[in-house]
């Protein structure tokens, strides 16, 4: 169901559709078919934008949206 | 949303109760300046602005307001009635009240409405209505008061919240914030891992150097360009104020010198007049003897009395004396002839020869000779002495006789005489002719002094018409205009300058920021020992990237929403464009933050200096097409409330233009000068041809303009 | 033999004390030096004797004499002889007007009964002394009259001689009305002259 898309899916999108960032990042445009998906994905860049976008509309400082990133990323990389 | 009607009540040149009612497509509302257009849009936005929530007495209509007793009160309201998912109606009032001769209090504030949900109304604030159905954002887009509003791209305010309203995707310049800020951050952090790191601790220092060196710079320049074009907007914003007072700035000119030459008249005036001493002339001029005339003529009479008489007096006396004077003589005779001496007859000889006679001893008279001794001879001897006594005795008795015979001794008659001679003649002509010179001189002063009241009136006249400019020229002082005229030139010199050095600037920040990616990309290609700085170093790469990602998403977003404006737009220019004129409308990015809308012919090239029509055109175009995109998104229609600008279509062409926004499906509400000729009447043969609902609002007849409590709006409908 | 003018010329005319601050300080700059309320105002004439003057030609229109008191401690004199009035030093504006004393000479002679033919007989009642006496206490009476006429107007109003142009108007009513027909008149016949 294609459905209505939130502001949070459209910017999802909107980045994730970046040329280069895939490139960089190894991920096709399979790899974020929903939102949700796209929060636990394998893919560290393609979870750490979706993040971003989450942490952001819930409401988080920006302190908290970067610690949980790097965290994340540090672990992963 | 479809406004239905608004009703103006006492606010303002809207006496009495004013009402509009308004279709679903365009409703044309006529006025000349100082007619009330401009209040009419200052109601609506009083009643649309929240924020405005106090009673304000200078709100009131003057005219109502005037007419109040004391004890009175009245109503001071804005409501309208609109559409909006069922019939809305909001409206913002208080009352005013006249406690005594020069007092007015206001209260009882409100701002209220209601809704109909089926056949129910029922009420709700104003202010709740305002955030649900007219929000600010509409607002800003809708209504548009005066040229200055129409290019909406201006304030990067302004497109900013388009954007965010509009576009696609919402939020972008946070999230751009944001993942900079990550960025920035994770940078931070692996440098710092690379200072520790012994492989590269040593270029890391070098190049944390650098960076922080090359932030410096990128930070200076971009101060300097914003204060630059501060500077520059200032100068241009001052430009614009002088060029667009540049009439009045010349104008004012001439005024200041029509002033100065009538006030120089004035003074002469009033200098000549004060010249006029008509107190002291009566000494300096003797125009104290205007009414002598009969006083010299009586001198002049007298003295000639005088003199006539003395004369007569003395011939009487010289008469006198002459009869005197013969009496004697025969008296003298006869005495001599008394006493026996005889006097010689007057033919006999004289003194002379008689003593010729006796030194020659001979008489001559008779011949006989008379010698010396003789009777003859003593005889002629005692009658010469007797002829020298008597003339002795004469003359002795003449040079006495003067003396005392003499009847007058002075001569002050003779002086009067001279007097009269003197004062006579001309000198008695000027005398007369004194009152009149007298009174030509007062006519004359009359004349003086009422070309002073002509010269001062002159000068009033030019003082009321500077007074009247300043009013125009409103938000200039009168120094600014004077002073300003001659800094033009100046501007454009400091404008021109600000302009070479943001060139330069951006230049410069350009290579800076170059330089800081050269920077960056040294540090991305440093090989760091440990690991952690390893990962740091990945880390830092990402975020980089996704950073970047959303700024090419924002950029992308923008362009695509201009765009699709532009493409919107442009189906609207082409509707209203109805003759010969073909162009496209292009919205250009000017800066980051600001875009322009430009207009250029078909093929390609910038119109640079479009007309008035072409600007309104090109304007709308856009409005409607941001009208167009709100509604999609909104899924509900707004209406556009335009004050329009001086469209100078001529012609036909107003006809035609407007009743193409008729055609168009949105609301529409225009307020306009078109349609009056010269004098402020309604062209009857063009409104003929529109399709739309008109109304004309004008000041009423007789009015004062100083007396604001004169001055009302009417509306009249016309269509 | 002095002329009979010159030695009218020679005396200095009184009039009485009680007029000098009323009316000689009020309107002409007499005795300065002396602090008086008028002062504030500029004074419309010069030397005292010019009131004196405009208050004699008051007398002498109105034909009205009026005499002057006896006591000898209540009169003054203007502060020039008769032969120097009107001799003012150009000061700035105002010009000399000499000629007035000719013309105040012959209303006086006019005005006065004096018998020349007795004078001019040499008759020893009629000293030319006598009749400059006589010429002298008739131009004292008509001023006397004239200051009495102003300080009255001043009493009914004393703003009355500070009007504009107020010692004008004073004077042009005893213009007669058909003088000043005759002469409009008369000027207008003589335009075509000067044209």
């Amino acid at each position: 169901m294609i459905g209505y898309k939130t502001n949070n899916d459209k910017m999802l999108t909107a980045v994730l559709l970046n040329q280069h960032l895939m490139e960089v990042g190894g991920y096709s445009e399979k790899d974020f078919t929903t939102f949700d998906q796209a929060l636990v994905s394998l893919n560290p860049i393609v979870r750490t934008v979706a993040r971003i976008i989450q942490g952001h509309s819930e409401g988080n400082t920006s302190k908290n949206i970067y610690n949980e990133i790097t965290d994340y990323l540090k672990k992963t990389v | 949303m479809i406004i239905k009607n608004l009703t103006i009540k006492n606010y303002r040149s809207y006496y009495g109760e004013c009402s509009f009612d308004f279709t679903s497509g365009l409703t044309l509302i006529i006025g000349d300046n100082g007619d009330g257009k401009t209040t009419f849009f200052d109601a609506l936005k009083w009643l649309l602005d929240p924020a405005l929530e106090k009673a304000d007495i200078n709100n009131i209509s003057e005219m109502r307001k005037s007419e109040l007793e004391i004890g009175e009160v009245e109503t001071v309201s804005v409501s309208m009635t609109f559409d909006h998912d069922g019939e809305k109606m909001i409206e913002k009032s208080f009352i005013v009240e006249r406690v005594n001769e020069d007092k007015y209090i206001t209260r009882s504030f409100s701002f209220k409405g209601y809704e109909t949900q089926g056949a129910e109304r029922f009420p709700v604030t104003g202010k709740s209505l305002i955030v649900r159905c007219f929000d600010s954002f509409i607002q800003r887009y809708s209504m548009f008061k005066g040229e200055s509003t129409l290019n909406v791209f201006d304030d990067p305010d302004a497109l900013k919240m388009l954007v965010d309203k509009l576009s696609d995707i919402r939020e972008f310049d946070e999230y751009v914030e944001m993942t900079d800020e990550f960025e920035a951050k994770s940078g931070t952090a692996y440098e710092k891992e690379c200072k520790n790191d012994k492989k590269t601790e040593r270029e890391a220092h070098i190049l944390e150097g650098q960076k922080t060196e090359v932030n410096a710079r990128i930070n200076n320049t971009r101060r300097d360009i914003r204060d630059t074009e501060k500077s520059a907007d200032l100068f241009a914003s001052r430009i614009e104020v002088l060029e667009k007072n540049q009439e009045a700035s010349e104008r004012y000119q001439e005024l200041k010198k029509l002033i100065k030459a009538r006030e120089e008249d004035v003074l002469q005036w009033k200098s000549r007049i004060s010249a006029q001493n008509f107190n002291v002339n009566l000494l300096d001029k003797l125009w104290i003897l205007a009414s002598f005339s009969p006083i010299l003529k009586e001198f002049r009479e007298k003295a000639s009395a005088f003199s006539k008489e003395k004369r007569r007096l003395h011939d009487l006396f010289v008469a006198q004396r002459a009869k005197e004077e013969g009496r004697q003589e025969v008296l003298d005779e006869i005495s001599s002839l008394a006493n026996g001496t005889s006097r010689l007859p007057w033919y006999l000889p004289d003194q002379e020869t008689m003593q010729e006679m006796i030194d020659d001893e001979i008489c001559k008279v008779c011949g006989r000779p008379a010698a010396k001794g003789t009777d003859a001879y003593e005889f002629m001897v005692a009658k010469l002495n007797e002829f020298k006594k008597h003339l002795e005795e004469k003359k002795k008795a003449q040079e006495e006789k003067p003396k005392e015979e003499e009847l007058f001794v002075n001569r002050y008659i003779e002086q009067m005489h001279n007097l009269s001679i003197s004062l006579g003649g001309s000198k008695a002509q000027d005398i007369s002719e004194l009152s009149g010179t007298i009174y030509d001189r007062l006519e004359l002063l009359e004349t003086f002094k009422r070309e002073l009241a002509k010269a001062e009136e002159k000068l009033q006249d030019a003082l009321d018409d500077k007074a009247r400019l300043l009013i125009q020229v409103e938000g200039v002082t009168e120094e600014q205009l004077d002073l300003d005229f001659q800094n033009l030139k100046g501007f454009f010199e400091q404008k021109g300058k600000a302009e070479k050095r943001l060139v330069e600037l951006r230049e410069e920040l350009r290579k800076a920021e170059a330089l800081k990616k050269e920077i960056e990309d040294r540090y991305d290609s440093l090989n760091p020992g440990s690991s952690m700085a390893k990962v740091y170093q990945k880390v830092h790469i990402i975020l980089r990237n996704i950073s970047e990602a959303f700024k090419e998403a924002k950029e992308f977003n923008l362009t695509r929403f201009l765009f699709e404006i532009q493409t919107l737009a442009n189906e609207y220019l082409e509707r209203l464009n109805t003759q010969d004129f073909h162009g496209i409308i292009k919205l250009v990015r000017t800066s980051q933050d600001t875009t322009e809308i430009r207009l250029l012919s078909t093929n390609g090239r910038a119109i640079t200096d479009p007309s008035g029509s072409q600007l309104t055109t090109m304007y709308m175009s856009v409005l409607f097409a941001i009208s167009d995109l709100t509604s999609s998104k909104r899924d509900e229609n707004y209406p556009l409330i335009f004050d329009a600008p001086t469209s100078s279509f001529g012609g036909m062409k107003e006809s035609g233009f407007y009743n193409i926004i008729d055609s168009i499906e949105k609301q529409c509400i225009i307020v306009t000068k078109d349609f009056l000729d010269d004098r402020g009447n309604i062209d009857e043969a063009k409104i003929d041809q529109l399709t739309c609902t008109v109304y004309r609002i004008q000041k009423e007849a007789g009015f004062n303009q100083d007396d604001l409590s004169t001055i009302r709006t009417i509306i009249t409908p016309i269509k | 033999m002095e002329k009979l003018y010159d030695l009218w010329a020679k005396r200095n005319p009184e009039w009485e004390k009680r007029f000098e601050e009323p009316i000689f300080k009020t309107f002409a700059d007499y005795g300065k030096g002396n602090t008086s309320l008028s002062e504030t105002r500029g004074k419309i004439f010069g030397a005292g004797y010019e009131i004196f003057i405009i208050a004699f030609f008051i007398g002498l229109y109105f034909d009205q004499t009026r005499k002057l008191t006896d006591d000898k401690e209540e009169r003054k004199t203007c502060g020039q002889a008769i032969q120097y009035w009107g001799n003012i030093e150009t000061r700035g504006i105002r010009q000399t007007y000499g000629a007035i004393r000719d013309y105040i000479f012959a209303a006086l002679i006019a005005k006065t009964d004096i018998d020349l033919i007795a004078l001019d007989k040499g008759d020893p009642k009629v000293t030319p002394r006598k009749v400059v006496d006589a010429l002298v206490e008739k131009m004292e009476e008509y001023a006397n009259f004239g200051l009495y006429y102003m300080e009255e107007q001043l009493i009914d109003n004393p703003d009355y001689f500070f009007r504009d142009k107020a010692f004008l108007r004073l004077f042009l009513q005893f213009i007669p009305q058909q003088k000043e027909e005759e002469q409009q008149a008369q000027d207008s016949d003589d335009l075509p002259e000067e044209l």
